[in-house]
């Protein structure tokens, strides 16, 4: 081992946990509310990704009086000469991009949620929810490839470029304002979920939903915002990885099954534990990186990474006294 | 002003229900008035959970009517009844384990205004003082009788009008159920809610109703047939559980 990195580990590894601290909060918010894993959640997070980068990619050649109006609005479809181009236009202010991305997620989860939620479907058994789930997830992905979307570069951070240097470990202020962002919104949800009638309508409801309807909760209202909010998250999710790891949707999804993973280590439910594995699995991969334990193998360090993962995963749930994904509890 | 012109709380008129569009309840016919305890008896498969989940809005309707007051709520989503003055304690009591005995009844007051909610914990508390003592404690750890203490309590948290109980005495011992049937009667008496009971056959309390109904095979028997045959449905009622 490299000790000398181990400062670096150290400060990098806590800083991209941030990045992986996401996913996992709209995972177990509409794991919580629908006992169901949220696939739909990762086709979101890669559209969002896509849809940032269409429209805050700088366009070079843009020359001012051009066609502002992108190529690909007038041609859909695969194109044989290649991935489509964008016609030429000023780049999209990130931030505004960012929030016009968000209220994408927001509306995709309201409109998947008011689906699920209703009634008839939300009765249904674990598996059939959870395949519509990943067909979901699959149409969402299908639509953007069906634009043959070839992103070549990285779309621009929404927090700008600046680069600090702390301890001689270069920090960019896309991923220190990334972890900020998440500490700030697991405090909120955090009173959400405590504080608030909402909150506590959301986690009885992940007790018992079908006792839930008797007392009056109306489950579809309820499910439709619980699903707007964990949309618009993912969306975020989807921009803020998309930034440092490309917009690309099989990567998009080999990240969210990293947030998975990172979810399960809270049980599916406890976003502070969550976090806990999103700061272990940050840790040991910049490890891996930046080389703590020498030189490692591609396949060895994912077999490192998610074999911890499933450690922890495995021994917190002893702890809790509970099964992983506390599947005895399920009883609709 | 509580109940419909002529004094009944619900009313279920030519009642047609069941799963799929399949039947369960065949031309249910009903009515409960303020003030009174009515049991329901019926075997394993007879319709009772069925009847009662209809009225709550959970199981679809087929045919007939179901009246709350003069308000026909054949159509109305469960939430809209609950609201109205229906409260139902479930069969197995369904409590949120993992909330506390506070939050429990938090939910049950989830129709209410918010200012209104932590009042109703005041109503409530003086029906079943042993809840009050235990408000911070989580629902999944209260003991059986706790818990159907808790289920009906919940339900009254929004001053229902009409109270659906369902097997209140499974699995409790019978000091711990005649308990909670004096409370129901209470509720009846003294706040004039109408209550409808569902229980199985051997565990009938008599003592404490006012009238009983006896449903078989979906179908309320009329009562000059249970005066010919006593309780006949526990013996060749269908038995599906
Ligand atoms: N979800 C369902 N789908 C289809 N059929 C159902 C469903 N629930 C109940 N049934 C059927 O409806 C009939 C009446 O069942 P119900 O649960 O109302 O009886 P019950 O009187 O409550 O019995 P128990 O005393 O065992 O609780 C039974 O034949 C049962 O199989
Ligand atoms: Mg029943």
């Amino acid at each position: 081992m490299h000790f000398s990195l181990l400062e670096t580990v150290l400060i990098a590894g806590f800083v991209n946990a941030g990045l992986y601290g996401f996913l996992p909060i709209s995972i177990i918010l509409s794991y919580r509310i629908s006992r169901t894993i949220a696939f739909v959640h990762g086709g979101i997070a890669a559209a969002a990704a896509l849809a940032y980068w269409l429209l805050c990619f700088e366009s070079p050649e843009f020359l001012p009086g051009e066609d502002v109006v992108p190529n690909f609005i007038l041609q859909l479809g695969s194109d044989p000469d290649g991935a489509h181009r964008y016609g030429s236009r000023p780049e999209f202010d990130p931030l505004a991009a960012l929030l016009l991305v968000m209220v994408m997620g927001a509306a995709i989860g309201a409109v998947y949620g008011a689906i699920v939620m209703s009634r008839r479907i939300a009765s249904q058994n674990i598996l059939t929810l959870t395949i519509i789930s990943l067909g979901g997830m699959m149409a969402l992905i299908g639509i953007f490839q069906y634009l043959n979307v070839q992103p070549d570069s990285l779309p621009a951070s929404p927090f700008g470029a600046h680069t600090y240097v702390f301890q001689d470990v270069p920090l960019t202020r896309h991923r220190l304002v990334t972890l900020v962002v998440v500490a700030v919104l697991s405090v909120i949800l955090g009173i959400l979920l405590t504080r608030t009638h909402t909150g506590l309508v959301i986690r009885a409801l992940a007790d018992d939903q079908e006792a839930g309807v008797w007392c009056g909760i109306k489950l579809r209202a309820v499910g439709t915002l619980v699903y707007a909010g964990s949309g618009a998250l993912a969306a975020l999710a989807g921009v803020l990885i998309a930034v440092t790891a490309g917009p690309n949707p099989a990567e998009m999804l080999l990240l969210f099954l990293n947030g998975l993973a990172i979810a399960a280590v809270g049980g599916m439910r406890s976003i502070p534990l969550a976090f806990v594995g999103a700061l272990v699995f940050s840790f040991l991969e910049t490890a891996l990186i930046v080389g703590f334990f020498g030189d490692v193998d591609r396949a060895v360090s994912a077999l490192v990474l998610y074999g911890a993962l499933l450690g922890i995963i495995v021994t917190v749930a002893r702890f809790r006294k509970e099964n992983v994904f506390l599947l005895e509890r399920q009883s609709l | 002003m509580r109940g419909s012109s002529d004094g009944s709380v619900l009313t279920v008129r030519q009642l047609v229900a069941g799963y799929s569009g399949q039947a369960v309840l065949h031309r249910v016919d009903m009515e409960v008035r303020g003030g009174e305890v009515i049991s329901l008896l019926g075997a394993n498969g007879a319709g009772k959970s069925t009847l009662l989940k209809t009225i709550m809005g959970t199981v679809p309707v087929i045919a007939g009517q179901i009246h709350l007051g003069d308000a026909d709520i054949t159509r109305w989503a469960p939430s809209k009844r609950v609201a109205a003055g229906i409260g139902f304690s479930p069969e197995g009591r369904r409590v949120f384990a993992n909330l506390t005995v506070e939050e429990n009844l938090l939910i049950g007051a989830t129709s209410m205004r918010t200012s209104h909610r932590r009042d109703q914990m005041t109503y409530t508390g003086e029906l079943f003082p042993i809840l009050a003592n235990r408000m911070d404690q989580r629902a999944g750890t209260l003991s059986g009788g706790e818990q159907q203490m808790l289920a009906v309590a919940r339900a009254m948290m929004t001053k229902p009008q009409l109270l659906l109980v369902e097997e209140p005495s499974q699995g409790l011992a019978p000091m711990v159920v005649d308990r909670i049937y004096e409370t129901l009667r209470e509720i009846a008496a003294d706040r004039g809610v109408a209550v409808l009971i569902a229980e199985q056959f051997q565990q009938i309390r008599e003592e404490f109703s006012d009238r009983i109904l006896v449903i078989d095979k979906g179908q309320i028997i009329p009562d000059e047939e249970l005066v010919a045959a006593p309780a006949a449905g526990s013996a060749d009622g269908e038995v599906t559980a």
